[in-house]
């Protein structure tokens, strides 16, 4: 295990699983190796080569059949017990075909057998891998996974050559299958996968659901599998490339030796890739660079055969690349590119685009060289071009697919997108019948919900007057305002009847639907009124339609003049509840008299009313508001909509420093509610370490709100060293409360009590810090679905935490503060707290040792709740030199006099000096 | 996508469940993760030891929750079913059984702690309402046993009658032992911690008289204080720790309660909209606020059932 952690980035209980998975892969590949050379012996020894392109023709059509029942049998019994059998399967069948009189038929058999196992049993290993491994896992360990394949290829292939000078080829056969049936015996030992139904797959379904329709509903997999195909054609015609130019320059003498020394020194390339870059380069890089990779060193091999004019040095090169790349690098991104593939559309279709897609692009590449080779056109020069054209397509393809690998992650990880939430909806006509019925209920509160429902999607027309006849109090009082608008007048005779309605707030809602819509005998009925509160609406309406500044009329300075007693309360309530309801800047004077009162009788009606007339005298009274809960909604609606004039005040307000803390903390949001250019500029300017915490973190979260509502833009670095701040303070508060984990010493009850409150602050505040990196990551990338993101990092799944993590690492690849895609890496994976501190080391202060120098430190932390627990927990340690550090940080820091007291009451228990 | 009209039923469904005229914006995003159930009798919804996390707003019909003893709570239309054990975040205790044909809506808590969460005000009515609505099921069911037993516990260490006022921690502490505020974020605690207020009385003064303004919250620190109402009568003992009136506090508006102190006593104060700015900012105490409701509602329904066998 410690010499694997040297090399390999291995966690706790992966070794056993990575070693069982390497040797399997090693065998499989070791024994394939085996039956090759056996069978292409076997296959020249017996039949000439131009029957290869029918046995290429025939693995096409078995692949086909052979994926289709190796997908039922995957679902059926899961992919390690599916690769077991396989393993059986091969074994038997090579021993048979041993032990089969060798005719032309069975080893043309032999052929088709090996080509086909070689193609099923490799896809289902990777199968297997990719259930058992998550997405993280796999970007740390396919690498040695795969080394182990390219041993097993470099084992299989001595063996191979050593046993030929004892033996006969057809013997490799045997060999092979026993290696077969120990690489099986091996995975009955390595754990189960899950064998899980596809979501909906039910059996009526299944049997509908096509191979295209897969294709149709997954687009990432339809562009994987083109990508799939033409590299497998560029790898083609960079072989042919090789060997056309090697058998040009090298006498057929020659040829096998060349043949042999190259390829055992690709073999060593591909090895030393494989344990030392291939990981590092997809997890530095990402998946979908570490697959460009390898085109683009195609690429600079291929222009450099065209303008070399074919030299040998360029193809070399050029093979090299592919000979050391593709059983490495290029087959662990190539496997990665599975992952985030939904479980069972990878059951489906791997299998198939590894055999038929890529047997295809096979057939057809090798068809078109023939073409080229009819008319004398495969020189060195034309297959470079080709190569050229096909890199720079493979490459294309290649950084959009980055656009479908994440929204794949995105659909994986989604719960509900902002904008679903808070789409409104389109009404149809099965709707609106829906709606309709609901109206006509006798149950008020289903009838009201309809009348809402209408009102906010602006279809008030479909309420029909006829409600007005509805004989609930509260269906009438919400009906009327909804039903008097301007172009309607079908209601007014039903409001009419309303006006001597038995319930107050119904007479009230009438007069002002009716008074609304200029019918003024509805305001004269009502101004003889037995309630203080309807007259006042009918002395408002008299005013509000005359010329006269409002408070001029009689009716008003007649309520005004009332006494703050029942009746005048009333009246005056019933005044501004009118004025809030349809007042303008008229009425300015009139509630400035009000506001003159100074009395708690009518405060949140004038408020009210205050709000409604938007007159920017009345901005500071609306902003000293803010500090009360009940309705700031519609204050802040009030400031906002005198526009810059007072967002201009609310700066001035937050700049001020004697502004009371209940006001400033909800300036920010109300800032944001401008949802203006301006607003996010000034909210990004706050989010700096000046602003007090408090404060910064509802800056954060009105700007999140603005940017999540309006297209405002954000600068972008400034947000990320922002989440760099935060995600460094997540680490550094959860290095400072491992040592307190432990206890100091042989503690008493109450000192343990104090221990968990600090560990359990400390881990509060690591964890407050992780939820503002994580909002400054929504703001930074508005578009994406961060809030999911940070629900599936806490996930109880670990595969799902791992796609959040692979989702977060690509997103952050082009991170204008790159050092926030490590930071992310170190608190997103799974990690111990130890081990994240650990891997942090270069983000953070040195770490402190012990419990003694970690309180030493929180006493001059800046959070004074955390520093005076700190202090406090020292003191019950009653421990002489943590007791002296208290006593000199209480007189350094005022935040900590309270903890002057406890020193003088624990100075019996340490015999130490009480405070001076 | 839901289709629009069913979206539509849904949203009436809600709106008229919630019955407190939520905003569009909540409307829409609760809309967006519900999904409609009609049952007929007989259908379970979850059995004892199911994974927690799903609601059940019935809307109209009548579902019981049969305990392991046998014990029923039935549910009518405007009931919320299977919020008691995902808030405590533990397998479902009761099985729950359709006894007449019921609708209604379901979601997961963690969506609708999510939409709570970026609604604030919406949470605090929601809250409020809940609170009060248990505490309303309390007089009703078990007017004896409105709160529990008082806590008799000490927490602070008070030498010789120690007249000094108690230290930020202290008033930490206090709250932290709390039933309120025990399962809370230290976080959110130590800034409510700082904002509280100490309070002195003597044996029989008046903290409150039932029918004022309720604006605050308070915290037994030392001594006791005395509870009393009328029709129905309740007396109640709260000590050390106890939040006076519990959860129910949070959600009355007017103080229900005459509070008097029955020994020299010592008191936290807390303003409500104080404390609702933090929790505003820490969403996880509103989360405890819930928690500690649903647990409150647990104790009164079993209480319910205890009598109803007695009787």
């Amino acid at each position: 295990m410690g010499a694997l952690t040297r090399f390999i980035d291995l966690r706790a209980g992966e070794a056993a699983l990575l070693v069982k998975s390497a040797l399997t892969l090693f065998g499989l590949i070791a024994a394939h190796t085996m039956l090759e050379t056996a069978r292409d012996a076997l296959f020249l020894q017996r039949l000439p080569a131009d029957r290869l392109p029918f046995v290429y023709v025939l693995l096409a059509g078995l692949a086909l059949i052979v994926s289709r029942a190796n997908t039922r049998f995957v679902r059926r019994f899961g992919r390690r017990n599916a690769l077991i059998f396989t393993l059986f399967a091969a074994a038997y069948g090579t021993t048979v075909l041993f032990l089969l009189p060798r005719t032309d038929a069975v080893v043309f058999g032999l052929y088709a057998w090996s080509g086909l196992l070689g193609s099923v049993l490799v896809v289902q290993f990777w199968m297997y891998a990719g259930q058992t491994f998550t997405v993280a896992q796999g970007k740390r360990l396919f690498g040695p996974i795969t080394a182990g394949g390219v041993l097993g290829a470099v084992a299989g292939a001595s063996f191979s050559v050593a046993a030929l000078q004892f033996t006969d080829v057809h013997h490799l056969l045997v060999v092979g299958s026993v290696v077969l049936v120990a690489t099986a015996m091996l995975l009955t030992t390595a754990p189960l996968d899950e064998v899980k139904e596809a979501p909906g797959a039910t059996k009526a379904n299944e049997s509908r659901r096509s191979f295209f329709r897969l294709f149709s509903e997954q687009p990432y997999l339809l562009r994987l599998s083109g990508l799939i195909a033409l590299s497998t054609a560029a790898l083609l015609i960079t072989d042919y490339l090789f060997k056309s130019v090697a058998r040009a320059n090298h006498s057929p003498d020659e040829l096998g030796t060349f043949f042999a020394g190259y390829y055992a020194v690709l073999n060593v390339a591909a090895l030393l890739v494989q344990l030392f870059v291939g990981g590092k380069v997809v997890r530095r890089a990402g998946v979908i660079a570490a697959f460009s990779v390898l085109p683009m060193l195609l690429l600079a091999g291929s222009i450099g055969t065209v303008i070399a004019g074919g030299a040998m040095l360029a193809v070399l090169l050029t093979k090299g690349a592919e000979g050391s790349l593709k059983h490495s690098l290029h087959r662990i991104a190539s496997e990665l590119l599975w992952m985030p593939l939904p479980d069972h559309v990878r059951t489906e279709s791997k299998v198939i685009v590894d055999t038929v897609f890529v047997r295809g692009a096979q057939a057809l590449t090798a068809t078109g060289l023939l073409g080229l080779a009819m008319f004398e056109l495969d020189r060195p020069q034309v297959l470079g071009a080709i190569l050229t054209a096909m890199c720079l397509l493979w490459l294309a393809m290649s950084m959009r697919l980055r656009h479908w690998y994440l929204g794949l992650f995105r659909r994986a990880l989604h719960r509900v997108t902002p904008e679903q939430r808070t789409a409104p909806i389109e009404l149809d006509i099965r709707s609106v019948e829906v709606v309709v019925e609901a109206l006509s209920s006798r149950e008020p509160e289903r009838s009201i919900s309809a009348i809402e429902l209408l009102v906010s999607n602006h279809r008030t027309r479909l309420i029909p007057a006829l409600i007005l006849y509805h004989e609930s109090p509260e269906v009438l009082v919400r009906a009327l305002p909804a039903v008097s608008t301007e172009t309607r007048q079908d209601w007014i005779p039903l409001a009419e009847r309303l006006l001597e309605h038995e319930v107050e707030e119904v007479r009230i809602a009438a007069l002002r639907a009716l008074a609304g819509a200029g019918v003024a005998s509805a305001i004269e009925r009502r101004l003889l009124d037995l309630r203080p509160r309807v007259r006042a609406h009918a002395a408002f309406w008299l005013a509000h339609l005359d010329d006269a500044p409002p408070q001029d009329e009689a009716g008003v300075q007649q309520i005004l003049a009332m006494a703050n007693d029942e009746h005048g309360r009333d009246a005056k309530v019933g005044l501004l509840e009118a004025i809030e309801s349809a007042g303008d800047t008229r009425w300015s004077d009139v509630l400035m008299v009000m506001c003159e009162e100074e009395t708690d009788a009518f405060v949140e009606p004038l408020v009210l009313a205050i709000s409604r007339v938007q007159d920017p005298r009345f901005i500071p009274r609306l902003i000293d508001r803010l500090r009360y809960r009940a309705n700031r909604g519609v204050v802040r609606e009030a400031i906002v909509s005198m526009g810059d004039e007072a967002l201009d005040a609310l700066v001035e307000r937050l700049r001020d420093d004697g502004t009371d803390i209940r006001i400033l903390r909800h300036i920010p949001r109300t800032i944001s509610r401008f949802g203006t250019q301006r607003a996010a500029d000034i909210l990004t300017g706050l989010l700096v370490d000046e602003t007090p915490g408090r404060i910064r973190y509802k800056v954060l979260r009105g700007l999140g709100r603005l940017v999540s509502e309006q297209p405002v833009r954000v600068d972008r670095l400034h947000i990320e060293r922002r989440i760099e701040i935060n995600l460094i303070e997540a680490l550094r508060l959860t290095a400072m409360s491992l040592p307190l984990h432990q206890p100091l010493a042989d503690q008493a009850q109450h000192a343990r009590a104090g221990r968990e409150m600090l560990v359990e602050l400390l881990e509060d505040k690591a964890e407050q810090a992780m939820e503002r990196a994580f909002r400054l990551l929504q703001i930074a990338h508005r578009t994406e679905d961060i809030h999911s993101v940070s629900f599936a990092v806490s996930s109880t799944e670990k595969r799902v935490r791992a796609q959040a993590l692979e989702y977060l690492d690509a997103l952050t690849l082009d991170a204008a503060v790159p050092a926030i895609r490590d930071l992310l890496r170190i608190v997103v994976d799974d990690l111990s707290p130890a081990e994240r501190v650990l891997r942090a080391a270069a983000f953070l202060p040195a770490p402190p040792r012990d419990a003694e120098a970690a309180l030493s430190i929180l006493l001059h932390e800046n959070d004074s709740a955390l520093a005076n627990l700190a202090g406090y927990h020292a003191l019950q340690l009653g421990l002489k030199t943590l007791r002296q550090s208290v006593i000199t940080a209480t007189e350094e820091r005022p935040v900590l006099a309270s903890l002057r007291t406890l020193i003088d009451l624990t100075a019996d228990l340490s015999g130490a000096p009480t405070h001076a | 996508m839901l289709e629009v009209a069913h979206r539509i039923e849904l949203e009436l469904l809600m709106r008229t469940f919630l019955g407190m005229e939520p905003p569009d914006r909540v409307m829409r995003q609760l809309a967006s993760v519900v999904r409609d159930f009609d049952a007929p009798p007989g259908t379970v919804l979850y059995e004892r030891g199911d994974p927690p996390g799903e609601l059940f707003m019935i809307a109209d019909g009548t579902v019981a929750l049969i305990g392991e003893d046998g014990s029923r709570w039935v549910f009518e239309g405007q009931s919320l079913v299977g919020v008691l054990d995902s808030t405590l975040d533990r397998p479902m205790t009761r099985r729950a059984v359709v006894e007449t044909r019921a609708h209604g809506a379901r979601l997961m808590l963690a969506d609708y702690l999510d939409v709570l969460d970026d609604n604030f005000d919406f949470a605090k009515t929601a809250m409020e309402r809940g609170c009060r609505m248990v505490h309303e099921n309390a007089l009703a069911l078990a007017p004896d046993h409105v709160f529990p037993p008082p806590s008799e516990d000490p927490i602070l260490d008070e030498r010789g009658g120690d007249p000094r006022p108690l230290e930020m921690v202290e008033r930490l502490m206090v709250l932290h032992r709390s039933s309120l505020f025990d399962a809370a974020p230290l976080q959110p605690l130590a800034s409510l911690a700082a904002l509280a207020e100490e309070e002195r009385w003597e044996a029989g003064d008046v903290i409150e008289r039932q029918g004022e303004t309720s604006m605050y919250l308070r915290c037994v620190a030392s001594g006791s204080v005395c509870a009393e109402r009328d029709d129905p009568r309740v007396v109640a003992d709260f000590g050390p720790s106890d939040v006076v009136a519990g959860i129910a506090a949070l959600g009355l508006t007017e103080a229900g309660y005459t509070i008097r102190a029955t020994r020299p006593t010592r008191t936290l104060k807390l303003l409500k909209e104080d404390l609702f700015d933090v929790a505003e900012d820490h969403f996880g105490l509103m989360g405890t606020f819930f928690r500690c409701n649903g647990l409150e509602n647990e104790r009164i329904r079993n209480l319910g059932s205890a009598l109803d066998r007695v009787d």
